[in-house]
Formats: structure tokens, sequence, C-alpha cells
């Protein structure tokens, strides 16, 4: 064997290993470090980068689907190299020149929408592989935002639909602003007509006029983008200017990705924080309560996605986040349940409890001392504002044991959505660590009837010779 | 005498080897005090974990949490895990340093049957430890009110063969290592490797994922890669997942990791069978 073949193999033989594997052990930590240490420098640069202006380069700002029932804005400058959306959506990428400048706050990309805001014309190239599975032209879009702040979905209109949905909006809102127009004339002549009547009160009362209603919907200015819909996978994507030419920055990854399971997510808000709600979002969550309380149960639609992407999706202009969730799962609430469903409440004995959904109010208390009581809304106190929330009450006894799912009006279970709810007995904690030292009297036992044991036959043995 | 009966009486002596020396280890090590000691510590870790996850309920009033018997048994079978390839190991290389295996191995005792021996022996320890472990967790859920999941079953049956990897490893350590203090330096460091990918990458992960700070998710990023290669080759890594695929209801990944196991102890033993056959027992 060469010399230097031998040399390498000495070094494997296992009678160094140890010392191998403390150099090993060394190397690895080294590594680690070195990469801890690049991070901290590579955000230094990030942070340098602002100092730069913006200058404008090619974006594509992205619309991308929730998974639920809401659109998120989105940034994808050409230092963010891939895109993710959920699977089987509509998003919309639309191809954009823009300033772009690094926000080292937040750490992540804005853009100067105001400053420039060019769209870029061309067609949508998706390769699978090297295969060009589509190319998609640009289309117009708009986004519908219900007036109503309780409401969390978003619409998403296209083509011919977008147009209309923008037109009505315009005649509507434009209807609305006259209509106000009309409303302050008449609450001018109201408030008139209430003074000469409170001077001269055996005359007819004042009607006070009624306040108009906005539009349902609140529809944005029409846009053009690709449509993207596209089963689970990886695609690239690049776009084809008018000049047959790839545009320079438009070449990207784009991750498709579907959610792992479906199921409800709770939020559950205690009477005494009601700000600060606990959230029970997958089935294998259990609430632990301590002593008696009430609780206000909100379910929502939920679905588990794959943690590192969907942190992508929801904040694609930050290149750090969703960093080391690779590989791992987490539930995201998507829309809260509709109506139409009640809560089942199983406590260990027979029979259970059927509670409806209501509505809540929160009530401050009056004076200077801080405190609130949470009461049904009905009603007569509707000139108080909307309701607070809208949920399930459950008055919680110690010790006991809850079961809770949610089911339709028509008798059938929501897969996903039993949850159990403990009381726990806070007693118990000493008493297991008490506990934990029983083996130590058993081994104590087992030793002494060991040693006597062998002493009865040493005894007899000697008896015996 | 014709083949096959030959061959059948070998198999009659080899169990019988197997069963005596695995019986003797197993008594021995039930009449000795590292078994209670050892019991003691699994079981007084995981009390201080419930104690605290208690105390978090009566901090916060209400609080959400998941595998609340799950975490604490995960540990007690860390600790169990460690402590019986700690003690195979060392009670191989002991052996082999007082030169008792050789002498073992001039009779009927080939390296089969003496690895064999070992790993089963250690084995049937965890079985009690387990049984004893039953008995209670089944104790915590009653007393606390703590919910016992559905996983806890599937959780006992990995647990054996996350254990089953760990034993199968310190065999092969002893076997590979010179000396005891060799096999032991060894094993510890290749325990504090990967326990500590692991534990590192549990409480990078705790941290609020929203908001990164600093160089914090580039060294969580380098972790979990080196977590993720590691995984199936840590022999400490199959609970972990097996625990997470029984959580989500993924019986085939849940399999996976219980074929995973089972061939990794048996690719150990061969290994360290194969060593014994080929260097020979002296150290």
């Amino acid at each position: 064997m060469n010399e230097p073949k031998r040399r390498y193999m000495s070094w494997l033989s296992p009678g160094r290993l140890p010392a191998k594997l403390a150099a090993a052990t060394a190397s690895l930590l080294l590594t680690v470090t070195v990469a801890f240490g690049y991070g901290a420098v590579a955000q230094e640069g990030g942070t340098a980068e602002q100092a730069s202006p913006g200058r404008e380069q090619f974006v594509y700002k992205a619309i991308l689907h929730n998974g639920g029932g809401s659109y998120i804005p989105a940034l994808a400058p050409p230092e963010i190299d891939a895109i993710y959306i959920v699977a089987n959506r509509d998003s919309v990428l639309s191809p954009r020149v823009t300033r772009v400048y690094f926000w080292p706050i937040t750490q992540e990309y804005k853009a100067d929408w105001l400053s420039a805001d060019e769209p870029v014309r061309g067609d949508l190239e998706i390769y699978q592989g090297s295969t060009l599975i589509r190319t998609l032209a640009q289309r117009s879009y708009a986004l519908g935002y219900p007036t109503d702040a309780s409401v969390q979905e978003t619409f998403l209109y296209l083509d011919d639909e977008a147009l209309n949905r923008l037109s009505q909006y315009q005649t509507e809102i434009n209807r609305f602003y006259q209509m106000m127009s009309a409303y302050y004339r008449d609450q001018e002549r109201y408030q008139d007509e209430l003074w000469e009547f409170i001077k001269r009160p055996g005359e007819k009362e004042p009607t006070a006029p009624v306040r108009p209603e906005p539009p349902d919907v609140l529809v944005s200015s029409v846009e053009r983008g690709f449509v993207v819909n596209l089963p689970p996978g990886l695609y690239k994507i690049q776009l084809r200017g008018t000049d047959g030419a790839v545009v320079e920055g438009s070449s990207k990854i784009l991750v498709a990705f579907d959610g792992y399971r479906e199921g409800i997510a709770y939020e559950v808000i205690p009477e005494e924080k009601w700000t600060m709600p606990e959230h029970a979002d997958g089935p294998e969550q259990v609430l632990y309560f301590a002593r008696r309380r009430t609780v206000y149960v909100r379910p929502f639609m939920a679905r588990e996605y794959d943690q590192f992407a969907y942190s992508r999706l929801c904040n694609l202009a930050s290149p750090l986040a969703g960093r080391g969730t690779e590989g791992t799962r987490t539930w995201v609430r998507l829309d809260p349940v509709g109506d139409g469903f009640y809560l089942q409440v199983e406590t260990g004995g027979p029979g259970t409890s059927e509670i409806k959904k209501k509505l809540y109010r929160v009530k401050q208390h009056h004076g200077t001392a801080l405190g609130y009581d949470i009461v049904e809304a009905t009603p007569a106190d509707a000139f108080e504002g909307s309701p607070s929330f809208e949920g399930y009450r459950i008055d919680l006894s110690p010790g006991r044991h809850y079961t809770v799912q949610l089911v339709s009006s028509d008798g059938r279970v929501v897969p996903g959505s039993r949850r159990e709810i403990r009381g726990v007995n806070l007693w118990a904690g000493p008493v297991l660590i008490v506990a934990s030292f029983t083996p130590l009297l058993a081994g104590a036992f087992v030793l002494v009837r060991r040693r006597s044991l062998y002493r009865t036959i040493r005894h007899e043995v000697r008896r015996g010779s | 005498m014709p083949r096959t009966a030959l061959q059948s009486d070998v198999t009659i002596q080899r169990y019988h080897t197997i069963k005596v020396i695995s019986s003797r280890g197993l008594i021995s090590t039930l009449f000795g005090p590292g078994f209670y000691i050892v019991m003691c510590l699994s079981l007084l870790a995981p009390s201080i974990l419930i104690y605290s996850y208690l105390g978090s309920v009566r901090e916060t009033g209400l609080a959400s949490m998941s595998n609340l018997i799950g975490t604490p048994f995960s540990v007690w079978v860390s600790i169990w895990g460690l402590f019986l390839s700690i003690s195979s190991s060392l009670a191989v290389s002991r052996e082999k340093e007082l030169g008792t295996i050789e002498e073992l191995f001039y009779g009927p005792v080939g390296p089969t049957d003496y690895v064999l021996a070992r790993y089963v022996e250690h084995l049937l320890v965890y079985l009690v430890a387990l049984a004893v472990s039953v008995c209670y967790f089944s104790m915590v859920s009653l007393l606390t009110n703590f919910s016992m999941s559905g996983t806890f079953i599937p959780t006992l049956l990995l647990s054996i063969f996350s254990v089953s990897t760990m034993v199968a490893f310190g065999i092969l350590v002893s076997v590979v290592a010179s000396k005891t203090r060799s096999s032991l330096t060894l094993l510890l460091t290749v325990a504090l490797i990967f326990l500590g990918l692991d534990l590192a990458q549990g409480f990078l992960l705790g941290h609020s994922l929203g908001d990164p700070v600093g160089a914090l998710p580039f060294g969580m990023s380098v972790l979990g890669w080196i977590a993720r290669l590691t995984r199936w080759v840590s022999p400490f890594s199959n609970l972990g997942m097996g625990m997470d695929a029984a959580a989500r209801g993924d019986i085939r990944a849940y399999g996976i990791v219980l074929v995973h196991s089972a061939a990794y102890s048996c690719a150990m033993l061969w290994m360290a069978v194969n060593r014994l056959k080929r260097k020979g027992v002296r150290a």
C-alpha cells in the first residue's frame, strides 16, 4: 500500500475513533458557527442595501390566494427567485417595472408604486422540467373587498366581470355620494326642525333622515396580469416580451403547494381576557383549564400546510421568511365558519348539550378602574354599534372533561372539529415528583432481599460443609 | 445424522444459548442498583416536565397544548435508550477487555449468539421498564386529567423499535472500539451530536418565526438541513419521526419508521457480528 493511502486508512482505523469523532464534532460546530456568522453578515448586507436608492426593476406584482377566501398582495422582485402559490386556486401575477428598495426595519423588499408603475407586455411561459406546459396571456382583473369588516372574504373578478363590477361599483358609489349629500342636507334641515320643535313642543315631532348604506363590495381598479392556476408541483416561469425575447429578471421558480389535511380550528376567548384568545388549531390540540371559567369559542375553517411554503406565500418579499421551518407543518386558520352549525358539548355523563352561536358585546365598566362585562348583544342595544364578536359560550367546571364538536343543522358532525377541553388537577404535580422516587425504594428492597438471600445461602453452604 | 436434523439441533442450541445469556443478564440488571436509579431519573424528568405544564395552566388559566403525555414519555424513552445503549456497549466491551467473550467463543457460543443474546437481554430490560412506565403514565393521566391521546399506544410500540436501534448501535460501537473507555467516549460523542442537533433545532423552532432576528434564520436553515441529513442515520431520531407520523395519523410514514428502525437494528447487529467474525474479540 502506498504511503498516502496507508496514512488515510490508519486515520480510519477504530483505534483513534473518539479523537476523530471529537474532531468531527468540532468541524460540525464550526460549520454551524460559520453559517450563523454568514447569516449575520448577509443581514448586514441587506441593511447596507437600503442605503442605495431604489432603482427601476422588473417585478411581479402578485395577488396570491391564501387557500381560504382571501387574497394576499405580494411583490416578487429580482432578488426573490421563487414564488409560492396555493395549488388549484387562481392567483395573479402582474408584470411591472417599478422602483424597488429594501426596508431594513421589516427586512423586506418594497415597491415605490407612485414613482414608477409601468406594465410590461408579453406572455407568461410555464415550464415543468424542460417542457413548456402553458403559455398564458394577460387578463383583466379587479379585487372586491366587502365593506362589512366582519366578512374576511376577498373576491377576484376576471375579464368582463372585472370591468362590469367596476362600472357597477362606480355607479353605486356615485349614487351613494349623491345620497350622502342629500342626507347631510336632510340632517341640517332636521336639526332646524328639531330646534323649532323644542321651542314649540306642541307641533308634530320631526323624523330623522336615514343614513344611506355604502355599496356592499368595494371594487379596486382594473389591472392586467396572468391568472395562474396549477396543480401541485415545481414549475419555472418566464415572461416572453412582444419582441420575442425573454424579459430580463422575469425567470422564476413557481412552487404550487397543496394542503395536507382540512379541519376546524378554534379560537377560544377566555371571559377574563377577551383580547388574548387561545388557539386550538389542530385536532391534536387539547384545551386545559384550571379554575371555573367561561369561554367563547369561534370556529374557523383550517388547512394544514407546509410551514415554509406558507410563510413564503404570506411574506414573499421578505428573504428571511420561513427560514428554518423547512419540512415542518402548520395549521392555517382561514375563514370563520358560517351559520347553520351548532356546538355539541359532551361532558362525560349521559346526554349532550347543544350550544347555538350568538352575538356578544364587550361593555367597558364606567369609572377609572379597568374592567368589562361580556353580554349577549340584543337588537335593543344596536345603537351601541356592532357586536364585539360572535361565538359559542361554554361554562367550564373544574376537574371536568368536555368534548366539543361542530354539528351542522342536519345533524352531521363536521370532520376535524372534535376537541377535548380538560380541567387539570393542579395538586398532582408534587405528588408525581414524590412518586418518581418509588423505584429507589423498590431498588433498596431488592438489594436488601438479595443480600439476605446471599447470606442465607452462604450460611447453609458453610453448615453443609 | 441427516443435515436438516443437524440444522435443527444447531438452531435449538443457539436459541438455548441466547436464552441463557440474555435471561442471566436480565436478572443481573434487575437485581442491580442501576435499573432502579435510571428508573427513578427517567420518571423524575417527565414529572418535572408535567409539573411545569401544570404550572403553565395555573398561570395562564387556559392553555391549548398537545401531547402532554407523549412528550414526557419521549423524554422517558430517550433516557432509557441512552442508558441501554451505554449499558449494552459497556457490557460487551468490558467482557471483550476481560477476555470473557474469548472464553465463551471457545465453547458452544458463536459471535451471532453472543451479539443476539446481548441485544435480547437489553430489549427485555426495556420491556420490563416499559411495563412500569405504562403504569406511571396511566397514573399521570388519571391524577392530572391530561389527555392520553390515541397516539400513546402506537408510541409505545414505536419506542420498542427505537430503543432497539439504540441498543444495536451501542453493541456495534463496543465491538468497533478497542477499549471500554473508547467505546463509551465514542457512544457519548455520537449521542451528543445527534441529540444536540435535535435539541438545537427544536429550541430554534420554538422561537418566534414571524419576526426573524439576526442570524437566527440562517442558523435554523443550516441546522434544519443537517438534521434532515442525519435523520435516517441517527439512532435517536426514529422516535420523533414516528411520533410526528402517529400524531398526523399518517400510517404509511409510521410504518416506514418502524421498518427503518427494524432494518437499522438488523444492519447494526449484522455489522457487529461480521466485525467479531473477521477481527476476533481481542481488545
